[in-house]
């Protein structure tokens, strides 16, 4: 059984971002080996990164979808985020998973920026959401991996 | 133990079947297993989905985003300002994308949740979500308008959302239930076909187990058996050889590598030709076990009997298995036993000859003892004592010279067979008939009548060995008479048709009322010099061999001798032989010879060295009114029948200057002999020399001493059928009133007194019977007068009145035929001859008394 986390989901809002389609910063990511131990990114500079694209099912959706963005690791190597063994990601309603660094794949885990090649919305489970290819594995078919698909990503952090 | 292997290896079939079995139960129960896993593994599949991301989580978090936009709005309208309606927008953002994902999540399909009053109020197209959706996406300005309408909204809806999710998440904990219910099921039946298979498993471990325990058995079961048969063969006293196809000895028992003086392995074979080799006498034969030497490597060479088995192996393989058994030991007794049968054979032929000496050194001393005491007895006046004790030199002379005769007879019956005596040609009825003859007045002499039926037999010519039949006639005869006093003795002789073609069977039986024998002895009888010690040998000495001289001569002549008797009644010997009978025709020439003819006068030539034998051979046969020429050698036996023809030749074997055989060789050769017939005269009476000098060309053979009726019987016949031989004048009708030797050997048997009575008796019989006759021929009864001659015929012969009684016979032969008249006219004739004959006769006994 998942803690309920209802508690701590209730008040406490780390981001001050206005509107909900602003080309404000999406992601917070915090890692001891960053200059400020903090980096940011817009969703612009994670579409820059190298994608990667996968259809799979998912246990929340109806039917197999396109899931597209950069992986994971992608992204922390980007910013030299390297040094850790955990990352602890955090959603929009404060919901947070420990992600281990060594289950990191070059494929897998992505951070989906785009649904059957559109962006989606904070109401649709975005900007950002962590998807594994569920179907290609039964690895990936897991109750832990699918807590870690985190949706309205919102920050990392390398521990 | 071979055996015993052998069943317990049967058995294995069985296990083997359960072995199977187990195998079967094992592989259902593996396919029950793996059907089973398949259904766990896809239960558990199952369940993985089901709880990947857990329902109750995302129904709690409807309540918790409820709650967090409840709280944004009830903080947004305390303190009114840009940065709360933003939290109130996020927060209706996250309960959007909340509501969203329950309405499209296959995860809460189950439920019935999405159909609640509470759900269509939160989430349906007239709810909550939706007509908040134009306020929060609108102005600012409206949205602090709408504060308290949202608030009032919010509030409302909470406790039915409540209720809802609390209904779903006791829904779903009835479908985990569920879920966990089939799980377990599954796990269960799961464990059951783990236990089955583990219990099937444990059974095969068992019957594998068992399995190998009992091969375990049979290997060792096996071994001692292999073990056991290696010992046998390993301690046979033969040499055992395995012969592969190629005839090579690959393998040898102890004893075999002895004989072959060498270690036999495979991988050194021996080429079986290099050993075994036929024996040299080359008694090898085809069959599959011979005699071979056997050569060992090193150099010794063994006789040996070798038996050689084909094999073949259960794969197919074949060997021989070659037995050689060391012959040495066996060949060394063979010889010995050969040696010890040569040395036996000599020693028998050692007394055979020693026999034959004996008996000449003993015969020629006795001849000349017999023929002395004959002469004294006959040619001297004798007072009655010197007579007394002349008769007692000569009753013991006579026992002697009987006893030697059997011992030899006895000898010569043992040592041969049938083929050693020459088989002649001769009226079996007729010699039959003549012996009977013989002992009529030995029979009397003991106040016993001898007869023999049936009396008139038809004349029989049969092929067979003459002597012998004489010999047994003869010693059963002279039993029978010896054993029986004022008896009866009578003789059937008769002729049956024999199984073999050609043969006539006949049964000679000899009848007395004499002693008997008792039954215990019976047996005893027939052995040699066996004398019972009872009455039955105590009535007369005897040398107990005659009766098993009959017994060996009937069974040299294929037949068989029979006794029964009882004590005080008499004695029955059956006699029976097959002989080859001759044809009718043949018959008939031979019977026209009168055996018994009247005696005549012969002219005789006697060669014979020794002086006293030839002095009272002449003596004897001038009393037999014969004319003799005597010589003492076969070359003065030449010269003698070169001038002078003589009807018979007696002829010494050993004599000086030319010997018998020689000179009759040369006589036949010289063409002297023509059909005058030799007798020869020898002391040795083995069988092989009687065939050989019957070979050389001698008629006949007469053992020394000579008894003298013998000899003059065999003179007359064979004189008699050299002469019919020849064309020669008919046959004399004797016509003398009596028979001058005849009488005087029944003077010398019975005495003068007692023929004087006899004769006196049938003087008167004879008037009596004639009387008779004359009254038959009255009454014209024929077979009456017939009947009545016949004994008068008889008497008369045997009282020598030879005239008489052929006249007597005649009648007899025409009583049949002619007419009273003509028969009362040959009884007139008759008178005058019964006359003369009686007178003539009681005159001579007279002389004789008185001389």
């Amino acid at each position: 059984m998942m803690p309920s986390t209802c508690a701590l989901a209730a008040a406490f809002a780390v981001l001050t971002a206005g509107c909900a389609f602003a080309e404000d910063l999406v992601l917070t990511v915090r890692a001891a080996s960053l200059p400020d131990g903090v980096t940011t990114f817009d969703l612009a500079t994670i579409e820059a990164l190298p994608q990667e694209s996968f259809s799979t099912t998912t246990v929340w959706t109806d039917g197999a979808h396109e899931f597209s963005g950069p992986a994971l690791a992608t992204v922390l190597e980007s910013i030299g985020a390297t040094s850790g063994s955990v990352i602890r990601a955090r959603a929009l309603n404060d919901y947070v998973i420990d992600i281990p660094v060594k289950s990191l794949e070059s494929g897998a885990p992505i951070i989906a920026t785009r649904i059957d090649g559109a962006p989606f919305s904070r109401r649709e489970k975005g900007p950002l959401w962590i998807i594994y290819p569920y179907d290609s594995d039964t690895r990936f078919q897991t109750e832990s991996v699918y807590g870690r698909s985190i949706w309205q990503l919102v920050e990392l952090s390398l521990e | 133990m071979k055996s015993l292997a052998i069943d317990r290896l049967e058995t294995v079939p069985y296990s083997q079947t359960r072995v199977v079995l187990s195998l079967i139960v094992m592989l259902v129960v593996l396919a029950m297993s793996v059907f089973t896993g398949l259904q766990i593994e896809r239960e558990l599949e199952h369940s993985k989905r089901v709880q990947s991301d857990n329902r109750t989580w995302v129904l709690a978090q409807i309540q918790v985003d409820l709650q967090n936009m409840q709280i944004s709005i009830l903080k947004a309208a305390a303190r009114n300002d840009a940065a709360a309606l933003a939290e109130i927008r996020k927060a209706y953002d996250v309960l959007y994308s909340r509501v969203d994902l329950v309405n499209g999540t296959p995860l809460l399909e189950e439920l019935s949740l999405r159909g609640t009053p509470a759900w269509r109020a939160l989430a349906g197209k007239e709810g909550l979500v939706q007509r908040f959706l134009p306020v929060i996406d609108g102005a600012d300005q409206a949205l602090l308008a709408a504060l308290p309408d949202m608030m009032q909204s919010t509030a409302e809806i909470i406790l039915p959302v409540r209720e809802m999710i609390v209904a779903a998440l006791g829904e779903s904990m009835q479908l985990g239930d569920r879920t966990r219910l089939a799980l377990h099921r599954t796990l269960y039946s799961f464990l059951v076909v783990i236990v089955v298979t583990m219990v099937g498993l444990t059974l095969l471990f068992a019957t594998i187990y068992r399995q190998a325990r009992a091969q375990q058995r049979y290997a060792r079961i096996l071994e001692l058996a292999v073990h056991n048969l290696r010992a046998t063969i390993e301690s046979a006293p033969d040499a055992v050889l395995i012969v592969n196809a190629n005839d090579r000895v690959i393998g040898a028992n102890t004893a075999g590598e002895v004989m072959l003086g060498c270690a036999i392995s495979p991988k050194d074979p021996v080429a079986l030709s290099d050993v075994l080799v036929a024996a040299e006498d080359g008694s090898s034969g085809t069959g599959r076990s011979n005699r071979m030497q056997c050569h060992g490597r090193n150099g010794g060479t063994v006789p040996v009997e070798v038996a050689i088995a084909d094999v073949t192996t259960g794969t197919g393989d074949t060997f021989k298995i070659a037995f050689l058994r060391d012959m040495s030991q066996q060949l060394d007794r063979e010889r010995q036993l050969a040696l010890a049968g040569e040395l036996a054979r000599k020693g028998e032929e050692a007394k055979d000859r020693f026999l034959a000496v004996m008996s000449h050194e003993m015969r020629t001393p006795l001849s000349g003892l017999l023929s002395a005491t004959d002469l004294l007895e006959t040619t001297t006046t004798l007072d009655a004592p010197q007579a007394w004790l002349v008769g007692i030199l000569k009753s013991c002379g006579l026992a002697a010279l009987e006893q030697v005769n059997n011992i030899l007879e006895l000898t010569r019956l043992s040592a041969s067979d049938a083929n050693d005596f020459p088989l002649t040609d001769f009226c079996v009825n007729e010699t039959v008939r003549e012996q009977v003859k013989l002992y009529q007045a030995l029979a009397l002499d003991r106040g016993n009548t001898l007869t023999l039926s049936p009396e008139d037999a038809p004349p029989c010519m049969v092929h067979a060995p003459l002597p012998l039949l004489r010999r047994i006639l003869n010693n059963l005869l002279s039993n029978a008479i010896k054993f029986t006093r004022n008896g009866a003795i009578d003789v059937v002789f008769m002729a049956m048709p024999a199984e073999t073609p050609g043969n006539r069977r006949f049964t000679l039986l000899i009848r007395d009322t004499g002693v008997g024998i008792p039954e215990a002895d019976l047996e005893r009888i027939f052995h040699n010099f066996e004398t019972l010690d009872s009455s039955y040998s105590r009535v007369q000495e005897g040398t107990g061999l005659g009766l098993g001289i009959a017994k060996l001569s009937a069974e040299a002549m294929g037949g068989t001798i029979k006794v029964e008797s009882r004590v005080g009644e008499g004695t029955c010997f059956t006699v029976t032989f097959e002989a080859e009978v001759l044809p009718e025709a043949a018959a008939v020439a031979d019977v026209e010879i009168p055996a018994l003819a009247v005696r005549r006068p012969l002219t005789v030539l006697l060669a014979e060295d020794n002086e006293i034998n030839s002095t009272l051979m002449e003596r004897q046969m001038s009393r037999l009114g014969h004319r003799v020429v005597t010589v003492s050698d076969g070359i003065k036996a030449i010269a003698a029948v070169q001038r002078q023809q003589f009807d018979i030749i007696l002829m010494d074997i050993s004599m000086p200057h030319m010997d018998g055989v020689t000179a009759t060789r040369h006589l036949i050769d010289g063409g002297l002999l023509g059909d005058t017939p030799v007798i020869a005269l020898t002391a040795q009476a083995s069988p092989d020399r009687v065939q050989m000098l019957c070979d050389a060309g001698m008629t006949d053979v007469v053992i020394k001493p000579v008894p003298m009726a013998l000899l003059d019987e065999l003179m007359q016949k064979l004189a008699i059928r050299a002469r019919t031989a020849e064309p020669s004048t008919a046959q004399p009708e004797s016509d003398a009133l009596f028979d001058r030797e005849r009488l005087d050997e029944l003077i010398e048997l019975m005495g003068v007194a007692e023929l004087q009575r006899l004769l006196q008796r049938f003087r008167s019989d004879m008037q009596n019977t004639l009387s008779a006759c004359a009254t038959a021929l009255k009454a014209g009864k024929l077979d009456e007068v017939s009947k009545a001659v016949h004994w008068a015929a008889g008497a008369a012969g045997m009282l020598t009145m030879d005239a008489l009684c052929a006249q007597l016979r005649h009648i007899e032969t025409a009583a049949a035929t002619e007419s009273p008249e003509s028969l009362r006219s040959r009884f007139g004739k008759l008178d005058p001859l019964r006359n003369d004959s009686l007178s003539a006769l009681q005159q001579a006994l007279h002389k004789t008394r008185h001389s």
